[in-house]
């Protein structure tokens, strides 16, 4: 082994180190660069294990999984950040003026809706093989820009699975904020109450942000996240759900709150069926697996008496109520009668 | 030539980020224990990587914890064959160095619990801009061309804070506690990065 004179300290050699990862990154070395880089890991191993510390430190998933800006709450589980009150005004603005933000004033780019009956699950692909699942009873306008893909849910839910474009952002605009996809898979869901919207990630990243018509481009999404103290947003990360509602601040103004939660293995794939037209539940109350039939069905089910409270499991058609009043009737010993057009179940 | 243009291939740099990256803070914390060996823990964890990354093949490596241990292991036996004058501790403590290395433990997910911790503080601590292009690359998966686009700086000047954003990380990664000073340090700097060739672009 050679004589190491002058030895240098193991953060001298981190910094080179770092010069030549980050000057890699940029691209290709010039010949003589080359050389140089050679020269110099052929000087010390450390210089080696330095640069490939280095480039393995830079490359590693730990390090995108530290970058969430707004960190889960470790007790209450939910974390609440005020989006920017302007945010709140753009949000409702959009819900009266629906799709109108989207009409990109520069370029003439074409607008397609897409409408899912009720019970009916719809796939569309698109053209840079993307590919949109639409729940039922759902809507969505999708605008292809130059510089960004833009998705307005109108109504309902639907699963995104997105080709990885970084310099064309897939943005879906809901309600209340817009998840915008750093090439992933994940699922929008509007919900009942105004504003309210259930975003799940399946993998890679969502940043959920504001609503902005003018957006888009990832460095004011950025500069949102990071930027003025009044704007948050957040990072989602596989098998993770944001909840956005509005909500009030200290103050009783209208703010975009948003709370982020891990989901329990196997929940969202489990979720996820209705794209087979299933529906799974584990456990659920009887009462939410009827609201979640309602959603599918013009068929009504009610219940009668103290049954909102069982818990039900089971894979069902999302679209036959009767076989799932029939099946929940079965295993909980109770009885289904008709009244008028809805399917009543009843504990004799 | 064929010969791969990166002196460490692509396969091998994701190699090391997936399997011996997140047990850095464990074997430091180990080597650690070890200091009376006179030998710098840094040093260690550096000629450790070196043999990682030129070893011909990993795809016989089961455990690549265990494996990682015990080349940083045979790096301190040969340290001390090499050494002149061995330290009367360290003769003590070779025999300590013999156990096995067991299977990653709770402990280990403390570490890289708080480990992952000190990233975000240190991620948290850059200067704006730095920050800024480095997620931008390392989260939005920009090109630092795209990025120098975007921000209207120059490539010059990204290339400059993704290698800063990359040093702070190389302080902080397994070693937590001493760089948080580093890391506060690093804030107090001004956030346009000296260099002459680092002029903003005039916006068109």
């Amino acid at each position: 082994m050679r004589l190491k004179t002058p030895k240098h300290s193991a953060r001298f050699l981190d910094e080179v180190a770092a010069d030549w990862v980050a000057r890699l990154d940029a691209g290709a070395l010039t010949p003589a660069q080359e050389r140089e880089l050679q020269e110099w890991l052929d000087s010390d191993p450390r210089c080696l294990g330095a640069f490939a510390r280095a480039r393995a430190i830079f490359i590693s998933p730990g390090i995108a999984a530290a970058i969430p800006i707004k960190r889960r709450a470790p007790v209450a589980n939910v974390v609440s950040s005020p989006l920017a009150r302007r945010s709140f005004f753009a949000a409702a603005a959009l819900g009266l003026a629906g799709s109108a933000f989207l009409l990109g004033r520069r370029e003439q780019s074409e607008k397609r809706l897409y409408v899912s009956e009720l019970g009916e699950v719809r796939q569309i692909p698109l053209e840079d093989g993307s590919r949109i699942t639409l729940n039922t009873n759902s809507m969505v306008q999708v605008e292809y820009r130059k510089e960004s893909r833009m998705v307005a849910l109108q109504r309902g839910e639907a699963y995104f699975e997105v080709a990885k474009n970084s310099e064309r952002p897939f943005i879906v605009v809901g309600s209340s904020a817009q998840a915008r996809a750093v090439g992933t898979a994940y699922s929008v869901r509007l919900g009942d109450e105004d504003g309210q919207m259930q975003i799940r990630v399946a993998s890679g990243r969502v940043a959920v942000e504001p609503p902005r018509p003018e957006l888009a481009a990832p460095l004011d999404a950025i500069r949102n996240l990071f930027g003025s103290k009044s704007t948050h947003g957040a990072y989602l990360n596989a098998n993770q759900e944001a909840e956005v509602r509005v909500g009030k601040d200290g103050l009783d103004k209208g703010e975009i709150q948003v709370s982020i939660r891990d989901l329990q293995p196997g929940i969202f794939e489990r979720s996820l069926m209705w794209r087979e037209g299933l529906l799974s539940f584990e456990g659920v109350t009887l009462a939410e697996a009827i609201a979640e039939f309602s959603r599918y069905s013009r068929q009504k089910i009610l219940i009668r008496g103290a049954l909102a409270h069982e818990r039900v499991s089971g894979l069902f058609a999302a679209a036959d109520s009767a076989a799932f009043s029939r099946a929940i009737a079965a295993s909980l010993k109770i009885k289904i009668r008709t009244e008028q057009d809805a399917l009543v179940l009843y504990r004799p | 030539m064929l010969k791969q243009t990166k002196p460490i291939s692509d396969e091998r740099a994701q190699w090391l980020a997936a399997h011996i990256v997140p047990h850095e803070a464990a074997l430091r914390a180990w080597l650690k224990g070890k200091t009376s060996l006179g030998s710098d823990v840094d040093d260690i964890v550096q000629e450790t990587y070196a043999i990682l990354a030129t070893k011909r093949t990993v795809d016989t490596i089961n455990n690549p914890k265990t494996y990682a241990f015990q080349v940083a292991y045979s790096v301190i036996l040969q340290q001390l064959r090499h050494s002149r004058v061995v330290p009367i501790a360290a003769v003590a403590d070779i025999a300590a160095l013999e156990t096995p290395v067991d299977e990653p433990s709770l402990e280990d997910a403390a570490i890289a619990r708080d480990e992952l911790r000190q990233v975000e503080i240190a991620i948290d601590a850059l200067p704006r801009q730095t920050r800024t292009a480095f997620i931008l690359r390392r989260v939005e998966g920009l090109s630092q061309q795209a990025i120098a686009r975007r921000m209207g700086l120059s490539e010059h000047t990204i290339e400059k804070h993704i290698s800063r954003g990359i040093k702070l990380l190389l302080a902080q990664f397994g070693r937590g506690g001493n760089s948080a000073v580093q890391a506060s340090k690093e804030k107090e700097r001004p956030d346009e990065i000296e260099d002459s060739k680092a002029q903003r672009k005039i916006p068109r």
